[in-house]
């Protein structure tokens, strides 16, 4: 899991203190045993004390961008909410991250944010007439897809690769 | 007749296509923050629905107020009224299970039918009205 993660954020270099906030802090609330091999645990409750503030990812990010990711960190926080798994968080983040690097900025339309019942994320980009969803489960032995609407015409795209939440972004944005 | 027996012979009601049901948002991230409206994972049956379907309260004996607070049952983030003609429409039914309570039934689970179960639930998200979001 950390391998993944550090993949993640050895792409977006400029981002990487406030990408290792969401972690920490998520990891924080899994079980208490959980090791991140190059923070002490100590370091680790601080960091995952601190709250992410909106304005601090949309300063580096585009806004839209920054309110999906604070809209992430919000999942964790709130204890209402059934925070997403650690695979399904690394998982939506490197999807997004990638297509961010295709749409960045204020093109990168902003999204709800959303678990299920075991952890997966949702996220929905929504407008009248469109909607996508980019859906990433819980765990890997489920699929994960991209799910889409116009008027009625829904279909679903089970076979993910890096490009295609940028095509299925790219449509929604020209809608 | 017992007071026992009474109780189990209790006329569930019955529902008109005229009828509304709520629909409650038990989380926050259940409702788009930007249209304040229901998320289709809403409508999507949760591991512990399988067995019974979609929960929702039966306006006629379920009053407002209290399906805001979630009927005592659960929390409460916001509350949604559909049509149980238009639920009717899309190939589903409204079984009551006690006088305030229903459960929508013919919804698949998302493991038995990933896409039928996400279709459905976006068309519900589309009919649903939301009433009240908790500020």
């Amino acid at each position: 899991m950390n391998v993944q993660v550090n993949l993640v954020l050895s792409q977006t270099p400029q981002v990487n203190p406030l990408l290792n906030k969401i972690y920490r802090k998520h990891m924080s609330q899994q079980a208490t045993n959980t090791v991140i091999v190059d923070e002490g645990s100590t370091k680790n409750t601080m960091l995952a004390s601190q709250e992410i503030q909106p304005s601090e990812l949309s300063d580096i990010y585009g806004k839209n961008f920054g309110i999906i990711l604070s809209r992430l960190a919000r999942l964790m926080n709130d204890e209402d909410e059934i925070p997403p798994t650690p695979y399904a968080l690394t998982a939506t983040l490197e999807i997004l991250f990638k297509a961010y690097k295709y749409i960045p900025g204020e093109n990168f339309p902003k999204a709800a944010v959303t678990t299920d019942d075991s952890g997966g994320l949702y996220i929905y980009w929504r407008k009248p007439g469109r909607q996508l969803q980019l859906t990433v489960p819980g765990n890997e032995h489920s699929p994960s897809y991209i799910y889409h609407t116009e008027n009625n015409n829904e279909t679903m795209d089970k076979n993910i690769s890096d490009l295609t939440l940028v095509h299925w972004l790219r449509w929604f944005n020209a809608g | 007749m017992s007071d026992q027996s009474s109780a189990e012979d209790v006329v569930l009601p019955f529902l008109y296509d005229s009828d509304i049901v709520y629909r409650l948002a038990g989380r926050r991230s259940d409702i788009d923050p930007d249209s304040n409206t229901f998320l289709p994972i809403v409508f999507q049956l949760r591991d512990r629905d399988r067995n019974t379907g979609l929960s929702v309260f039966i306006a006629k004996n379920c009053p407002f107020e209290y399906a805001k607070v979630g009927a005592g049952e659960m929390k409460c983030y916001g509350v949604a009224e559909l049509n149980v003609g238009e639920i009717r429409a899309l190939g589903l039914e409204v079984q009551p299970d006690r006088q305030i309570h229903a459960n929508i039934i013919g919804l698949p689970y998302k493991d038995d039918d990933l896409e039928k179960a996400t279709t459905l639930a976006y068309k519900l998200a589309e009919i649903a009205v939301v009433l009240w979001v908790k500020p």
